[in-house]
């Protein structure tokens, strides 16, 4: 039986909630956020306790698995407060702002011999683990050129705070990290970084990297809180005796188009890939829970998401100095 | 340029030296589709290979470039491999006809320099091949961006796929390069074209990892404009023989208003077909080589610019000889000024 409090109630606490309640022998018991309204909207749906601070569900001794899901610049205070009060942390990626932030929540995590567990939900999509087993089994022969696609709206975030790049790291820390976190999965480490980053008051940011593995992989991934419609990801795996190519957009087995409610207006189409056992984020979460009973170890090590966060800082330090970053 | 005057003939005559680049099947049709073009002949250094091709298309052959440069031709169209373009195309600006070059328009800067020389000189017209500028599509997407619909352009995320062509294409003595070469060239073009702009700084990875060849098979090109403007390209020859087409031109151009995504050649029907044992994608949009060769033909008849000049030809080609000299040298690499500006 695991006992969870939920800390920070954006779209991903409310994602995280609605898993738990599918998940065996689980349970949501606080529900923390300093906006309480949104705080009581996630309790609500999960029969938890709405808290505006942590310190009621870090000193109860029923809730074993703290699950930090608050903007980027409060992971590491957060994750070692949990950690210190003994409870198991799942974090949402990006692990943290800087690679020391990130060893010193490893350690600390460690230290507290509690199980520390990195959202990058992308190896749990299944679309991104198949297109790895398939690399992976060598079934593309000799990898050549990989590409990486992802791209939105500006998000709008509690307080806006992705448009302030000291709490969410920029564009290609907190968006591209996912992608780059795809590369390290299936191509090891990366030697190399060139990158570029436009920005506008738009808002919007894009950004464009070209990647290159110790393994010889050349590697493309594309950033863009440019793009005005919907959200989509792509990749294409280009090797030598086949490739793989996928695109979100071409890939939704069902579109709903209906009239507005309100005014009787055609609607806008919503696009939707609906998956069950296979639903990533809950496939992630049921991950952390066995690895929190000892019964796996996950696919996502806080290492691995220190590698994936170095790839980022090295791409923002390209396109800050206009230079080729070794990683 | 100087101005070559008007062609008062009914018919502009056109030679074709070398088949040896698979357009010139392309470019023999478009001239059959032109009511004022007619194809004279053909010259090719490879007998049997021009004979065939005379015969097919029921053309003369002319047994050497001075014979078909000897006839009263108005132009050629070289599509010979690579390192002959120069010769080739000096040889016919100095018997005064004027030149459509298959692209690149050459394998190093100063043989370009020196083809752009002769044709200057020679008051002739030199052209390079860049049909993509010619498809609707790019033109609609040129027109978009003047128009300022997606604002100031900010960058671009540019492919120009395609399958290992092998032949010649492989072979650096004939082609000066692989698929860097053989693909830069037509986006950088469309790139100037479109952002009125120069190439100011070129990255590369180059590396041959997907087939068995001596010649680079993939890279990825990060361009800087003056402008500050910066644009990814992937030529890589990463198709497979299985993919249902031979590749791709994208491009996903991001303003600071909106975004354009373009396909060029995603006007097509899929079919599935079991004598093929593959998906094929069928293009039923315009045909760019034709309206290639039409603007080509114009230019002639009207003694005015073709759409892209041997200046366009060089400064594509100086990209992607950037791109080559990046990935030597692992940093990226300033492109030396050129007085054709």
């Amino acid at each position: 039986m695991h006992t969870v409090a939920i800390w920070g109630a954006g779209s991903m606490g409310r994602t995280h909630a609605n898993c738990y309640k599918q998940c065996d022998e689980t349970h949501v018991k606080y529900v923390i956020d300093s906006d309480t309204e949104i705080a009581h909207d996630i309790a609500a749906l999960c029969g938890a306790i709405p808290q505006a601070h942590p310190e009621a569900a870090l000193k109860d001794p029923e809730v074993d698995i703290v699950d930090i899901c608050l903007p980027t610049y409060l992971h590491r205070e957060c994750v070692e407060k949990a950690a210190y009060a003994g409870k198991h942390v799942f974090c949402e990626k990006p692990i943290a702002l800087s690679c020391d932030d990130a060893m010193a929540m490893t350690e600390t995590c460690k230290s507290n011999n509690v199980k520390f567990g990195i959202g990058h939900v992308l190896r749990y999509f299944p679309e991104y683990e198949m297109a790895h087993d398939m690399i992976i089994s060598g079934r593309l022969g000799k990898i050549g050129v990989v590409r990486m696609s992802r791209t939105g709206p500006f998000p709008r975030g509690w307080k806006n705070w992705h448009s302030d790049s000291n709490r969410s790291g920029s564009l290609l820390l907190d968006l591209s990290i996912h992608d780059f976190d795809f590369l390290a999965w299936c191509f090891g480490d990366v030697e190399r970084v060139f990158a570029r980053c436009a920005r506008h008051d738009r808002p919007l940011e894009y950004a464009l990297a070209v990647v290159r593995m110790k393994s010889g992989v050349i590697a493309h991934v594309e950033g863009s809180w440019a793009h005005p419609a919907q959200f989509s990801y792509e990749f294409e795996v280009c090797g030598s005796l086949g490739m793989i190519e996928f695109d979100s957009c071409k890939t939704q087995p069902l579109t709903v188009l209906a009239e507005s409610v309100q005014t009787g207006k055609p609607g806008v189409a919503v696009p939707e890939s609906p998956l069950k056992d296979k639903h990533p984020y809950l496939r992630q979460l049921r991950e952390f829970l066995a690895f929190v009973d000892g019964k796996i170890t996950p696919r996502v090590a806080p290492e691995d998401a220190v590698k994936a966060l170095r790839i980022s800082l090295a791409a923002i330090k390209s396109a800050r100095t206009g230079e080729v970053v070794p990683v | 340029m100087t101005e070559t005057g008007h062609v008062r003939e009914d018919r502009i005559r056109i030679g074709i030296i070398s088949f040896a680049h698979m357009h010139a099947a392309s470019y023999v049709f478009a001239l059959s589709q032109i009511p004022d073009a007619e194809l004279v002949g053909i010259y090719d250094n490879d007998r049997e290979r021009g004979l065939a091709a005379a015969a097919m298309y029921h053309t003369d052959y002319y047994h050497s470039l001075s014979d078909l440069l000897d006839t009263d031709v108005h132009g050629v169209i070289v599509c010979s491999e690579n390192v002959r373009h120069k010769d080739e195309c000096i040889r016919a600006a100095q018997a005064g006809k004027h030149v459509l070059c298959e692209k690149p328009l050459a394998t190093t800067s100063e043989d370009a320099t020196a083809m752009l020389d002769v044709c200057e000189n020679k008051g002739v017209i030199l052209a390079t091949a860049f049909p993509v500028r010619h498809a609707p599509p790019v033109a609609r997407a040129k027109e978009v961006i003047d128009r300022g619909e997606i604002g100031q352009v900010l960058a671009v995320n540019a492919t120009n796929h395609g399958r290992m062509p092998g032949g010649w294409f492989i072979d650096r003595e004939l082609s000066g390069g692989g698929a860097v070469l053989d693909h830069t060239v037509h986006v950088a073009d469309l790139l100037r074209w479109f952002l009125r702009d120069e190439v100011k700084t070129v990255y590369a990875e180059v590396d041959t990892r997907m087939h068995d060849i001596d010649i680079d098979d993939c890279g990825m090109l990060l361009m800087e404009f003056h402008s500050g403007v910066f644009a990814t390209l992937d030529p890589s020859w990463s198709r497979p023989k299985a993919y249902p087409t031979w590749g791709d031109v994208t491009m996903e151009i991001v303003g600071t208003k909106g975004v354009i995504s373009l396909d060029v050649f995603a006007q097509v029907l899929v079919e599935a077909n079991d004598s093929d044992q593959q998906v094929l994608y069928r293009n039923w949009g315009d045909n760019m080589d034709l309206l290639l060769v039409n603007d080509f033909i114009h230019a002639v008849r009207e003694g005015k610019e073709p759409k892209a000049n041997g200046v366009d030809g060089l400064k594509a080609l100086e990209v992607a000889l950037a791109a080559y000299e990046s990935a030597t040298r692992g940093r990226p690499v300033e492109l030396g000024s050129c007085r054709f500006r």
